[in-house]
């Protein structure tokens, strides 16, 4: 689903990125990326979702090549940034209207997923306010539903659960799990490691730029200990 | 005290985006920032220079006594009309009342750190503006050490005045657009009122002229000597009319040519209490007025109802549309372009250009003003373009369209069509009403219509390159982009050079103005077509 190959990505000016990041993100497959603060997450997933150019490597999406074929590659993705920063003048009803466009979702199929959705999430009756008067958490919701409204193959989330109510939470990972049963796929940075540990049936951990350890969880995380031990040790 | 001197370096370290030119490490935003540095310094020039060469013109003619009394009123009024629609984003920042309010800091000195702030920008201005101008008159008016010494004081004190006024004229006016239902329509028409105003002042405070007997001499018909005499007298004639709508000028201008010390010093005193009595009422209220200026939005409890598909480049339009609509700023400093032009269409039928000139004593050369018109009412049209800010507009939401399925072409498509869009309808009856009011041969009423529409479309592609080039994506409030960014102000140089062809028709023979008119067109044309082709292979 999701092949990255000796991904390199420095920002010019400074020695900051990642190098020699190489993924196989495989369908069914929930995948936690974690690492410490500014150890290169969210540049990774900004990059094999094509916001970000990257020096070298490959990012292969459902085998497209995302630097030569970038908008069929991004017709298979949905991505869910760590913040959300989306359009405060629009409505939310409006927005989703806009990404529902884009993704060129028919009027019913949209009428029905955005209900569905919005009921799960508890936000149906705000979606004819304007963005800018949800609190975090509420964008967030919004942000998700945007992004399930195409059924897309790969969900990449960056620190999907901050700002989440418990309720919300909870959704999120039945909707995490229907995706994976359906044959898609998900790869999501987080801190949250008790949740990766229980949801996620891969993992990998970066340190400065650089992938420290990757595979199955059951094999990275053996019985004797945590994955927040694994981690503490990788990272010191 | 000790919380005003923090809170005054916290708003004084990144003046004039200084401490952001300081640390930013990304080479693109560093070229970024040192263009938009060297714009502000031409057009900073410029502007000093056209000041200059007024105050220069003025002593030149034996009027250099005027320029005491015009050049301070000049820069307080400046001051004054621009600040009060900063005030919002300056004074009164919605964004960090927030976090201010939840921390152990008194109002005061917050209120009083932004009132130094504002006084700083201000003062930068009105220094422009001011020390140039008033060095001319010394120079030429052999004025003594008082006058340098006033000029200093007029350096600090000019200011005060309009940076207190500014800050209560911040509250009306946001509140006025707070409190009504249609923001934005009620921000651009506040604006487009004030900006009208503020170009009628001159014809009202000339109003009162009596005394112009030289009023519609040739001067190219005299003598130098006498043509400085018919502009002498035409220049006091007008400072009269000014004495007689501001009755206190001449005395106010006593205070800045060094003969009314005293005065100045009274001045300077009620400013400073004028201001200080401000700073305290609204200080004392900065949150209760900063949270009544920015209510909050009510809630609609939404129904599903049926929806409908649109296709991608309507949706993206739809979406330019939505964001420029929601932006006060954004529209206030756009539509005065596309207005202006129709407004001043409408007022061809009311005066001849040509015929004022000539009233107002001619100028050395003989120019034809209709000739040139086309490309004076394409250059109205297109000032300050919408997409010359479209791209920076996206700001932190850029992330949506690079992560979604939308190539570059549609995204800079949309953006292009949506401020051809806007500038359409007024292009349309601006060119119906010059029917009327413009008398044209065949030819002259196809380069009526064929000049603006090329200027437009180059300016909107040219603006859209520029704003390609010098993006800028991490901005608070959005008078960052559409005001005071490399794109825009290099947009507006580039519109001053789209004109010459039209100076020049204005100089050049009757013979000669259809073929330079076609070649003109046609060159215009195709740097906008070249534009959008390099537009294609940009990125951001």
């Amino acid at each position: 689903m999701l092949v990255i190959k000796d991904l390199e990505k420095i920002y010019k000016g400074t020695d900051k990125g990642i190098s020699g990041i190489s993924l196989h993100v495989e369908k069914g497959d929930i995948y936690a990326f974690i690492g410490h603060n500014g150890a290169g997450k969210t540049t990774l997933l900004r990059s094999v979702t094509g916001i970000h150019e990257f020096d070298k490597g490959q990012v292969l999406v459902n085998g497209i090549d995302i630097a030569k074929d970038p908008m069929s590659a991004k017709r298979c993705i949905a991505y869910v940034p760590d913040n959300p920063d989306i359009y405060e003048f629009l409505t939310g009803i409006q927005y989703l209207n806009f990404i529902a466009d884009v993704f060129g979702v028919g009027a019913k199929e949209r009428e029905e997923k955005i209900a569905d959705h919005a009921e799960r999430f508890e936000i149906t009756s705000s979606l004819g306010d304007l963005v800018s008067s949800y609190s975090h958490g509420m964008k967030q919701k919004l942000v998700l539903i945007s992004a399930l409204l195409h059924d897309p193959k790969l969900l990449i989330m960056d620190e999907p659960f901050v700002g989440l109510d418990p309720k919300a939470a909870f959704v999120l990972k039945e909707l995490m799990a229907e995706i994976t049963k359906a044959g898609g796929a998900i790869f999501f940075s987080t801190h949250v490691l008790d949740v990766a540990e229980k949801l996620c049936n891969k993992v990998a951990i970066i340190k400065d730029g650089h992938l420290i350890t990757s595979g199955l969880m059951s094999e990275v995380v053996n019985d004797r200990t945590s994955l927040e031990a694994i981690f503490m040790e990788t990272v010191d | 005290m000790k919380q005003l001197i923090t809170f005054t370096r916290l708003e004084l370290i990144n003046i004039f985006g200084i401490n952001v030119r300081r640390y930013v490490k990304d080479p693109a935003a560093k070229k970024r920032y040192a263009v938009l540095t060297a714009a502000y310094v031409i057009l900073a020039l410029v502007f000093g220079g056209y000041l200059c060469g007024g105050a220069y013109g003025l002593a030149v003619l034996g009027a250099g006594e005027y320029i005491p009394m015009l050049y301070p009123l000049i820069s307080s009024l400046l001051i004054f009309v621009l600040g009060a629609f900063r005030a919002k984003a300056v004074f009164y920042r919605e964004k960090d009342i927030e976090m201010l309010s939840a921390l152990p800091a008194g109002s005061l000195p917050i209120a009083v750190s932004r009132f130094i702030r504002t006084y700083a920008e201000n003062a930068a201005i009105n220094a422009l503006i001011l020390l140039p101008a008033l060095m001319i008159c010394g120079i030429y008016g052999n004025y003594g050490a008082a006058f340098y010494i006033n000029l200093l004081i007029a350096l600090i004190v000019v200011p005060i005045l309009p940076t207190a006024l500014m800050a209560w004229a911040g509250i009306v006016i946001t509140a006025i657009i707070a409190r009504n239902r249609h923001k934005v329509l009620t921000e651009v028409v506040l604006m487009l009122v004030i900006v009208t105003l503020s170009f009628m002042l001159p014809f009202f405070v000339g109003s009162g002229n009596s005394d112009f007997s030289s009023q519609g001499a040739d001067l190219s018909k005299l003598s130098s000597e006498e043509a400085r005499q018919v502009m002498s007298e035409q220049i006091a004639g007008a400072a009269h009319g000014i004495e007689a709508s501001v009755p206190f000028i001449r005395t106010w201008g006593s205070f800045y040519n060094g003969s009314n010390f005293p005065g100045l010093l009274i001045y300077a005193l009620i400013s400073l209490g004028v201001s200080f009595l401000s700073v305290a009422i609204i200080g004392h209220n900065f949150f209760a007025i900063s949270a009544a200026l920015f209510p909050v939005s009510v809630h609609h409890e939404f129904k599903m109802g049926t929806m409908q598909q649109s296709n991608l480049l309507s949706a993206l339009i739809n979406k330019e549309a939505k964001r420029y609509f929601s932006s006060g700023v954004y529209v206030s400093n756009t539509i005065v372009g596309p207005v202006m032009a129709l407004i001043f269409s409408v007022a061809l039928g009311f005066f001849d250009p040509q015929e004022l000139i000539k009233g107002a004593g001619g100028l050395p050369v003989d120019i034809n003003v209709s000739a040139g018109l086309p490309f004076i009412i394409g250059m109205i049209f297109a000032m300050m373009t919408i997409a010359a800010s479209s791209v920076s507009m996206e700001g932190k939401n850029i992330w949506i369209l690079k992560s979604l399925p939308v190539s570059f072409t549609d995204m800079m498509n949309a953006k292009l069509l949506f401020n051809l869009i806007v500038i359409a309808p007024f292009y349309a009856v601006s060119e119906i009403v010059l029917l009327f009011t413009v008398h044209a041969t065949l030819i002259g009423r196809l380069w009526l219509i064929l000049a603006p529409a090329a200027m437009i479309v180059f300016s909107v592609t040219f603006g859209l390159f520029m704003n390609l080039k010098f993006p800028k994506f991490d901005w608070e409030n959005a008078m960052e982009v559409v005001k005071q960014s490399a794109a825009t102000g290099l947009s507006m140089l580039a519109l001053f050079a789209a004109l010459l062809p039209g100076i020049a028709l204005m100089l050049i023979p009757e013979v000669y103005k259809d073929i330079v008119c076609l070649i003109s067109i046609v060159l215009i044309s195709i740097a906008a077509l070249l534009l959008y082709k390099k537009i294609l292979t940009q990125r951001v």
